[in-house]
C-alpha cells in the first residue's frame, strides 16, 4: 500500500529543493546582471577616469563636482560652472512639463472613458493602450514626418494658407515634449482612469446639491479623491520623459542635451566612464524619489480612510 | 445617465474625440504615406505605390530585386546587407530572450506563490526595478559590466541584458494568473499520490499555460520594440532592426523606413492581438 505521506527525509530535502529551484535562477540572474553593474556604475561615479578613458581606482567626488559645478583642483577648475546644472535643470523642466501637458490632455479623456458605459469604456482603454505597443522608435519617427521643415504639418499650414514660410517646429525643446506627451499618454490615463473609476457619483450628486457650481465640485470634490490618480500618472510619464533617449536626439537633433544624451556622451564620446556614471545615478535617484511619491500618496489615502 | 455626468458631457466627448485622433493620427499618417509614390518630396502625396514595401522585399531577399522601382536613384537602403542581417539579429534576440524569461520569469512567479519567506514582498518589489529604471542607465551599466569582465558584446549580451526585465514583466504576468487560481485541484492530486513534478506537469503547467503563451507574447514584443538597451549592448554585427532603423533615421528619412516601420507596427500589433487572443477570459470561467 503505498501512502501519499512522504517520509520525513525527502520532506526536508524538498524544503529548500523547492525555493533552490523555482526562485533560484531568477536569483542568481538579477544578481550577476543586475545588482553587480548597477552597482558597479555606482562605484565608478566615485573614481576617476584616466587619459585613456578608463578609470583610476582612487576614491573621488570629483565626478559629482563636476556634475552640480563645484570648484574642483583636481580638475584644475576654480570658478563655479553651470554647464551640467543647467542641462539637468532643462531636462527635469522638460520631463515635468511633458507630464502636466499629458496631465491636461488625459486627464478629461479618462473622466470621459471612466464614465461610459461598461463595455464601451474597456474598448476605449483598450484603444488607448493599443498604439503603446506599435514600437516607440516608430512613434518618435512618425513625429519627424510631422514636425519637419517638409514636413505635413508645415505643407497642411502652408497649403491652406495660413503661413507662406515653414516654420521651424523639429529641433525645438517643445517638439520633444510634444513627441514625448504622444508616447507616454497611455501611463497618464491608465491610473487616472482608475481612480476616477472608482469615483462614487452619490459625492458629485451630494455636492450639486448643496449648491456647489461644476468647477467648485471638481476642485473640492472630483480633483480631491483622483489625486492618487493624478500623482500616479504625473510620475509615470515624468520618470521615463526624465530619462528618454530617442526624443532628444530625433526630435531635438541631438546637439541640445538633455540627461540622457548627456549619458550616453559621456560613456560613448567623451568616454569619461566616471562621470557618465555619475549621471546615471544622479538619475536613477531621481527616479526612486519620484516613485515613492506614488507609495505615499497611495498610504495617505488608505490613512484617511473616510473617502469612499 | 445622472445628472452629475451631464455638465459639460459635449465638451468633454469633443475632447475624447481630439484625443483618439491625437492618438492615431500619427500612425495613420505613416501607413498612408508608406505608399506614396513622390520620389522627391515624400510627404506630399503624388500618386500610389507599393514600391517602397517591393525594395524592402527584395532588399531582404524576399522577392527578386531585378524589377525596377520607383526612387532607384535613391538607395539609402535598397542594397543595404545590414537590414536583412538586422532582422535576423531581432528575431533571434527576440525569440531566444523571450523563451528564457518566459522559463525564468515563470520559476520566479511560481516559487513567489508557493514559500513564504523574509523579505518575500520586498523581493516582489525589487522584481520591478528593472522594469522601472530608465532603460539607457540599465544599458549602460550593463555596457560598463560587460566590458569589464571583457565579454564580447554580440547576440548573446542583447539576448542576457533583455532577458533581465523581461523576466520581471513575465512573473507579473504569470503571478497574477497565480494568484487567482484554485490551489485544490493540486491538492487533490498530491492526495491521489502524484508526485511533485507530476503534478506540476499534468495539473498546474495545463492551467498555467495561458499565462506562459501571454508573458512569452508580451516579452517578445516588448524586445522587439527595444532601442536603448540594444543600442549599448550589441556589437558591430549584431545591431537588432530598431537599432539599425535609429541610425538610417538619423542619417535621413525615407519612404522605405516609413515602409518598414508600418511591417513593424503590423508585427507588434499581430503579436499583441494574439497575447489578447490567448488570454481572454473563457466564458465557462467564472
Amino acid at each position: 500500500m503505498t501512502t501519499s505521506v512522504p517520509n520525513v527525509r525527502s520532506s526536508r530535502r524538498q524544503a529548500w529543493l523547492g525555493p533552490l529551484l523555482t526562485l533560484g535562477p531568477g536569483m542568481v540572474m538579477l544578481l550577476v546582471l543586475f545588482v553587480v553593474p548597477v552597482s558597479l556604475v555606482t562605484i565608478y561615479s566615485f573614481l576617476t577616469s584616466d587619459t585613456y578613458g578608463g578609470v583610476n581606482w582612487t576614491p573621488s567626488l570629483s565626478s559629482y563636482k563636476r556634475l552640480i559645478g563645484m570648484p574642483d583642483l583636481e580638475e584644475l577648475r576654480d570658478t563655479w560652472e553651470f554647464t551640467y546644472l543647467l542641462i539637468i535643470m532643462k531636462s527635469v523642466v522638460l520631463a515635468a512639463f511633458t507630464a502636466l501637458i499629458a496631465l491636461f490632455v488625459g486627464y478629461p479623456a479618462a473622466y470621459y472613458i471612466a464614465r461610459r458605459g461598461d463595455r464601451q469604456k474597456y474598448f476605449l482603454l483598450f484603444l488607448v493602450t493599443l498604439p503603446f505597443f506599435a514600437n516607440a522608435l516608430v512613434r518618435m519617427y512618425a513625429w519627424i514626418l510631422i514636425l519637419r521643415k517638409d514636413g505635413i504639418l508645415n505643407n497642411a499650414l502652408m497649403g491652406l494658407g495660413i503661413i507662406s514660410e515653414p516654420l521651424q517646429m523639429i529641433y525645438t525643446p517643445a517638439a520633444v515634449a510634444v513627441a514625448m506627451v504622444y508616447q507616454y499618454l497611455p501611463f497618464m490615463v491608465l491610473p487616472l482612469f482608475a481612480s476616477i473609476e472608482k469615483l462614487d457619483g452619490a459625492l458629485i450628486e451630494a455636492s450639486f446639491d448643496l449648491g456647489a457650481r461644476r468647477f467648485t465640485t471638481f476642485r473640492r470634490v472630483v480633483l480631491p479623491v483622483t489625486m492618487p490618480g493624478v500623482v500616479a500618472g504625473l510620475v509615470l510619464v515624468f520618470v521615463p520623459a526624465l530619462g528618454n533617449f530617442v526624443a532628444p536626439t530625433l526630435i531635438g537633433g541631438g546637439k541640445d542635451l538633455y540627461l540622457a544624451t548627456l549619458l550616453s556622451q559621456s560613456f560613448l564620446t567623451a568616454r569619461n566612464w566616471p562621470f557618465g556614471s555619475a549621471v546615471a545615478t544622479f538619475l536613477s535617484v531621481v527616479v526612486v524619489l519620484a516613485l515613492l511619491a506614488i507609495a505615499v500618496t497611495d498610504r495617505q489615502k488608505d490613512h484617511t480612510g473616510a473617502r469612499p | 445617465m445622472t445628472r452629475w455626468a451631464m455638465p459639460g458631457q459635449r465638451a468633454l466627448q469633443a475632447h475624447a474625440w481630439l484625443f483618439f485622433l491625437f492618438l492615431y493620427a500619427p500612425i495613420a499618417m505613416l501607413a498612408v504615406y508608406s505608399f506614396n509614390a513622390n520620389t522627391v518630396s515624400m510627404m506630399t502625396w503624388s500618386g500610389f505605390t507599393f514600391d517602397w514595401y517591393l525594395r524592402v522585399f527584395a532588399n531582404l531577399g524576399l522577392i527578386s530585386s531585378d524589377r525596377s522601382f520607383v526612387g532607384t536613384e535613391n538607395l539609402q537602403l535598397y542594397s543595404d546587407p545590414a537590414l536583412g542581417r538586422s532582422l535576423k539579429s531581432t528575431l533571434i534576440v527576440g525569440f531566444t530572450s523571450a523563451s528564457l524569461s518566459t522559463l525564468i520569469g515563470t520559476l520566479t512567479a511560481i516559487g513567489l506563490d508557493r514559500y513564504r519567506f523574509w523579505g518575500r514582498k520586498a523581493y516582489y518589489g525589487f522584481l520591478l526595478v528593472p522594469i522601472v529604471i530608465p532603460d539607457i542607465v540599465l544599458g549602460l551599466a550593463l555596457l560598463v559590466f560587460l566590458s569589464a569582465i571583457a565579454f564580447p558584446l554580440g547576440r548573446l549580451s542583447v539576448i542576457l541584458s533583455h532577458t533581465i526585465f523581461l523576466s520581471s514583466y513575465v512573473t507579473i504576468v504569470v503571478g497574477s494568473r497565480l494568484a487567482g487560481m484554485d490551489r485544490s485541484l493540486e491538492e487533490a492530486s498530491a492526495d491521489l499520490g502524484a508526485r511533485p513534478l507530476t503534478t506540476f506537469r499534468r495539473v498546474l503547467l495545463p492551467q498555467l499555460a495561458p499565462a506562459l503563451v501571454g508573458g512569452f507574447l508580451l516579452a517578445l514584443v516588448i524586445s522587439f520594440d527595444d532601442l536603448v538597451i540594444a543600442f549599448f549592448t550589441s556589437g558591430v554585427g549584431s545591431t537588432t532592426l530598431p537599432v539599425f532603423l535609429f541610425s538610417a533615421i538619423k542619417r535621413n528619412v525615407s519612404p522605405e523606413i516609413n515602409a518598414i516601420a508600418c511591417l513593424m507596427i503590423f508585427v507588434s500589433t499581430a503579436i499583441v492581438a494574439l497575447a489578447l487572443f490567448v488570454r481572454r477570459p473563457k466564458s465557462t470561467e467564472n
